[in-house]
């Protein structure tokens, strides 16, 4: 693995309640702040498939969206290259944003409904102006193989997609654009457990064939033990554990990371919680 | 394993182009079928009213006043001899191009102003909704009547007056449904994709938001095809002699007693009219039609 | 074995009117004894939520039982009278489901809910309904019952929500609990102390629970049973440990193969994880000659075709769908 650092974290902090949006005031949501990140710093080397684990209200969504300002960071810094993400400003950031790439959770609500899969991967490319956009045709067909799809789905709308087809559509629009770095939001999290096999194979092959970096944030550790060189542990805002994959899921030093592994639903009925008394 | 093998082809697209479904209406709810019948029969003896209508709208014929339908006159004659069947259909061709007009027109104002306010938020949100909240508020017939007294009398009151308040509705629709789609992962992907705003509102939100004003549109045809014939009725509307269902119905009235076809019989085309955009709204609502339909 | 409190028999439920409905159902089979609990694991679109919605007739609208039998301690839920059915869902079987927020009424408190449900079902009058109430929250777990009888359901976090549904479903001390999901919505640690409650509450109530779950290791933490199901059908069934030890159906065996393990950290990070499962399952009425799981299989062969996916005895406890079982040869050597 090379050491070049794609990502550089520094501190990150995010508040929510001080200023409110409107939909917060219209559900009436609570004023009280809330530091939904705390004082965060990771870097992400090139290549690099780091886990951001935690429970829900652990901030790991909350921290991914700062990454590319979906949400604005309070404090803290975010690198991207030798770039400043946090001091970018219109087509700078989109330009910044285009580096940095996200596939997100649900992947029925991920695509626009009224456009055809080639139409949003076209788009992507075009608006980026990316090398091979011109040949639309030729420019799909090629990220449709990279996600492992036939050409012929081009022409479809979302609707008639499967989960697990829609999230590799989903990663090919966000590869369109040729990114660094890849956020992956709980991407396979709403998968069935065979369409999520293929699609975590299919992140391994991107970080082998292009090199790119991805940020995996997940709930379920044990899909972070499948993928992730290294992991990151969050409660409450604060990444309380950071290290090897296997060195953290062997011998954890944090009590909540404990707690996580010690949780964990084993397939094995022979490894319960706790005995079934009959 | 060769990796291609993981996703199956899809299955050959079976949908027809989605024109011909609409037009032939097949599979398409039977309330659907009903009310684009009535609508599409009206529209179309609107457009050919000059073709369809047997007598000029203002043929005055001083030795048949008033006289009962007929198989000459389908809709009886008027007090001035005028053939009240010729007289709805010209009224009903000024009517419809009036209200398509003013309806469609304040639609994609209000609907990319609402997409802009709920998009934005903050201050912007804030402007909006307040030019919204006076435009809803404004006496409607107060304000139509401040037009006719600038640019003089005619359809003129009705063809600014309605546009200017009818997007504010549109607003508030599309402008509460931004404020949960822009929290949608396509929306916000159209951020972390690095798309410029205009393209994730135009491009993006508008076409998904637009469904619910259409639905709406439906009934706010109706409401303002009521409303240009009360203006007119109020006699701020079309001028006479030329004949706009208003003021034919307010002719009419005054010889109800004795001759009810005057009034009444443009009031059940107007009211034929209103119940058919209502079946194809309540089909529109029913998420069947649009689905298919809208364009991406 | 003793008598099953719940029988299922060659239940079939279909989506659209007319001769020719999309099955979703096909002809399934299950048994759970008094006090038993029962896993049905399967991915979306599998038929395990209107399995189990069927024991209860909420079947949703537009879809319709075809054919079989539901029986419950002997009789047949699918002919019961309005008055017996209201009875039978009060009484004798409670259910819960996979959002606790969307299944209980956001504007009343929660004691109103749980009292309502002892004076309605249980006939109790106000003052005792409130007692009752009390030590059903404090069996469900719940700290300071009292004070929480007051409280809305949007003020308590999503593990306390499902304990005030298990309460409420369990108020009438149900012979059977049917669980659809009821962790998926959870963190893990809640997951794994509401997993934890059922036990328990099976342990206290002798109740039997049919829990439905699209993850095995929810099924196997407190199973004593599993079926899998698989394209409406199910494929196989059997003890949660030998089946998880020796699963004789091929699609069980690519499911267990597919369950991401914490064991993987150990494993080297350049070698590809698992495969997962090529193809997709078959869509809402799709017909497939013989064997449902046959064009995703890795054994399937031209025989496959002709398989009537009923479940044939494989040892003592388990059965499979899978007549061919064709790495048999291979497993038996070795165990």
């Amino acid at each position: 693995m090379s050491g070049d650092v794609v990502l550089d974290v520094a501190g990150v902090t995010k508040d929510f309640g001080l200023r409110q949006t409107l939909t917060e005031r219209m559900t009436r949501q609570e004023k009280a702040v809330h530091r939904a990140v705390d004082d965060v710093s990771f870097s992400l080397r090139r290549g690099e498939i780091l886990g951001l684990a935690g429970g829900s209200g652990s901030g790991k969504t909350t921290l991914a969206r700062c990454l590319i300002r979906l949400v604005e960071p309070d404090a803290g810094a975010v690198r991207l290259g030798d770039a400043d993400m946090l001091a970018a400003r219109g087509g700078e950031l989109r330009e910044l944003r285009r580096r940095m790439q996200m596939v997100f959770q649900d992947p029925y609500a991920s695509l626009n409904p009224r456009m055809s899969v080639g139409d949003a991967l076209l788009e992507a490319g075009r608006v980026h102006q990316r090398p091979g956009a011109e040949d639309g045709d030729a420019f799909v067909s090629a990220l449709l193989e990279r996600v492992h799809l036939s050409a012929s789905f081009a022409a479809r709308k979302p609707r008639e997609l499967s989960g697990g087809q829609r999230q590799r559509v989903a990663i090919a629009r966000a590869l369109a654009v040729d990114p660094e770095v890849l956020i992956a939001d709980e991407a396979v999290s709403a998968l069935d457990v065979s369409v999520q096999a293929q699609l975590l194979r299919l992140f391994v092959d991107l970080r082998a064939e292009l090199g790119v970096a991805i940020v995996f944030v997940a709930h379920q550790l044990a899909v972070i033990a499948e993928v992730c060189d290294r992991v990151a542990v969050m409660q409450t805002g604060r990444i309380v554990e950071l290290g090897e994959t296997a060195a953290v899921f062997q011998a954890p030093q944090h009590e909540y990371t404990r707690a996580l592994l010690a949780a964990h639903p084993q397939p094995d009925p022979a490894r319960r919680m706790r005995a079934v008394a009959a | 394993m060769s990796a291609a093998a993981v996703t199956p082809t899809p299955a050959p697209a079976r949908r027809r182009p989605r024109l011909g479904r609409l037009l032939l209406l097949r599979g398409q709810p039977r309330t659907v079928q009903v009310g684009a019948t009535i609508v599409g029969a009206l529209v179309l003896a609107a457009i050919f009213a000059p073709l369809l209508a047997p007598y000029d709208q203002n043929e005055l014929d001083f030795s048949n006043l008033l006289a009962a339908p007929s198989p000459d006159h389908l809709f009886g004659t008027d007090d001035s001899g005028r053939d009240v069947f010729s007289r709805t259909l010209y009224g009903l061709r000024i009517d419809l191009a009036i209200v398509f007009f003013v309806t469609y027109a304040a639609l994609p104002i209000g609907v990319v102003a609402g997409a802009v306010a709920g998009y934005f938020g903050g201050w912007v949100d804030a402007v909006i909704s307040r030019i919204v909240d006076v435009m809803l508020a404004f006496p409607f017939i107060v304000l139509v009547i401040a037009i006719v007294a600038i640019t003089g009398p005619g359809v003129k009151g009705v063809l600014i007056g309605v546009p200017l308040v009818g997007w504010a509705l549109y607003a508030r629709l599309a402008r509460s449904e931004m404020l949960v789609m822009r929290e949608q992962p396509f929306m916000l992907a159209t951020t972390a994709l690095g798309y410029s705003r205009r393209r994730a509102i135009l491009r993006h939100a508008v076409p998904n938001l637009i469904r619910t004003s259409l639905i709406y549109s439906t009934l706010d045809l109706v409401v303002n095809l009521m409303l240009l014939a009360s203006v007119s009725y109020l006699g701020l509307g079309a001028q006479p002699p030329n004949a706009e269902l208003g003021s034919v119905i307010a002719q009419g009235q005054a010889n109800l007693l004795d001759a009810w076809w005057v009034a009444t019989l443009p009031g059940l085309v107007l009211v034929a009219f209103g119940v058919g955009v209502g079946l194809v709204g309540d089909g529109l609502s029913d998420g069947k039609l649009l689905r298919r339909g809208a364009r991406a | 074995m003793t008598e099953p409190l719940l029988t299922i028999d060659a239940l079939s439920i279909g989506f659209g009117a007319g001769d020719e409905p999309l099955r979703a159902v096909r002809h399934v089979g299950l048994d759970i004894a008094p006090g038993e609990i029962v896993g049905l694991v399967g991915e979306s679109g599998s038929g395990k939520s209107l399995t189990c919605r069927s024991v209860m007739r909420l079947v949703p609208a537009g879809g319709r039982v075809l054919e079989g039998q539901v029986r419950f301690d002997g009789r047949d839920v699918l002919a019961l009278g309005d008055g017996d059915l209201r009875s039978l869902r009060a009484k004798e079987i409670g259910m819960i489901f996979q959002d606790p927020f969307s299944s209980l009424n956001p504007v009343y408190r929660i004691g109103d809910q749980l009292m309502e449900t002892l004076r309605v079902n249980r006939g109790m009058g106000k003052a005792q309904a409130r007692e009752e109430a009390v030590a059903l929250l404090e069996r469900v777990g719940i700290p300071e019952p009292r004070r929480r009888l007051l409280a809305y359901p949007h003020e308590l976090s999503g593990g306390m929500r499902q304990r005030v549904m298990i309460a409420l479903a369990t108020a009438s001390e149900p012979r059977l609990l049917i669980a659809d999901e009821p962790t998926t919505a959870l963190d893990v640690t809640t997951q794994a102390q509401i997993l934890e409650l059922l036990l328990e509450m099976r342990e206290r109530l002798g109740m039997a629970i049919l829990l439905v779950s699209h993850d095995f290791g929810v099924i196997a933490q407190v199973c004593d049973r599993v079926a899998v199901m698989y394209g409406g059908h199910i494929v196989e069934t059997g003890p949660v440990e030998t089946l998880y030890r020796d699963p004789q159906h091929p699609y069980t065996r690519a499911l267990l193969e597919s369950v991401p393990e914490l064991e993987a950290a150990a494993r080297d990070r350049s070698e590809v994880p698992r495969a997962g499962i090529p193809g997709r399952p078959p869509e809402l009425g799709e017909e497939l000659p013989g064997c449902v799981f046959a064009p995703r299989c890795p054994y399937a062969r031209p025989e496959c075709e002709a398989v009537s996916m009923a479940l044939v005895p494989v040892g003592t406890a388990q059965a499979s769908a899978c007549p061919i079982q064709p790495f048999r040869t291979t497993e038996a050597v070795t165990a």
